[in-house]
């Protein structure tokens, strides 16, 4: 099977040191509560690398929202992304059941979230993630 | 013999007509792989009177573009607190065989 992206990825940030020292919540869905700064990572696509035999090695494009809390603003967004791109950059290895080959942010965009009254604090990171499945 | 590349080269091959016109080719091929994307999420979601199409490619001064018309693209393509992210433009330049980098 292939890995799962986002697990994984969830996982490792959870466990990062700097990451945790934030207090930000990593999370699938955005939460019911707010209030506090959270990151959403969501899996865009899985297609096998090009060099790939079929199904081995895959080419995750993956979305990390990394949300302010209600009080944080700009900067917090700002302070809790560059800490996410550190930790993603240092992220290849074998994480569980999956290794991470290459990580490499291509997308990097503040965008504050309309659907909050004010609009919310964000910055979204976009990454390519390139991992298979450890062997057994 | 040393080999001493001009330094315009690159910029005249660019400053061409052939260069845009096969830019804009291959805008409108990977502009239908995105409009795939786009059907998949349901798109149009707020269709912008007058658009010929969701996604249209149109050439620039310097190149192509591939633009998602409908007023509600950006969440579309980048979600928001109430929708995830569906990302057609990305997962359709990637499905098209070209390599995404954000600017």
């Amino acid at each position: 099977m292939i890995p799962d992206a986002e697990k994984t990825i969830s996982s490792y940030l959870r466990d990062h040191p700097d990451v945790s020292a934030l207090s930000t919540r990593i999370v699938g869905k955005t939460p019911p509560a707010t209030a506090e700064p959270w990151v959403r990572v969501t899996e865009l696509d899985a297609p096998a690398a090009a060099a790939s035999r079929a199904d081995h090695l895959i080419s995750f494009l993956v979305q990390l929202d990394v949300y302010a809390g209600a009080t944080g603003g700009q900067p917090e967004a700002k302070t809790h992304a560059r800490t996410i791109r550190a930790a993603l950059h240092a992220m290849p290895g074998v994480h569980d059941e999956t290794v991470v080959t290459q990580v490499r942010v291509i997308g990097w965009l503040r965008a504050p979230d309309p659907d909050f009254e004010p609009a919310r604090d964000r910055v979204i990171i976009t990454a390519s993630v390139i991992a298979h499945e450890a062997p057994a | 013999m040393t080999f001493v590349p001009r330094p315009g080269f690159e910029d005249d091959i660019r400053a061409g007509d052939d260069y845009r016109a096969g830019m804009l080719a291959i805008a409108q091929q990977a502009a239908q792989t995105v409009e795939t994307f786009a059907r998949q999420a349901r798109a149009p979601w707020m269709p912008r009177t007058g658009a010929r199409a969701v996604i249209v490619a149109e050439p620039t001064r310097t190149g192509a573009r591939i633009v998602n018309t409908d007023h509600a693209g950006h969440l579309q393509e980048w979600g928001s607190r109430n929708n995830p992210p569906h990302a057609p433009l990305r997962r359709g330049v990637r499905a098209a065989g070209l390599k995404l980098e954000e600017q």
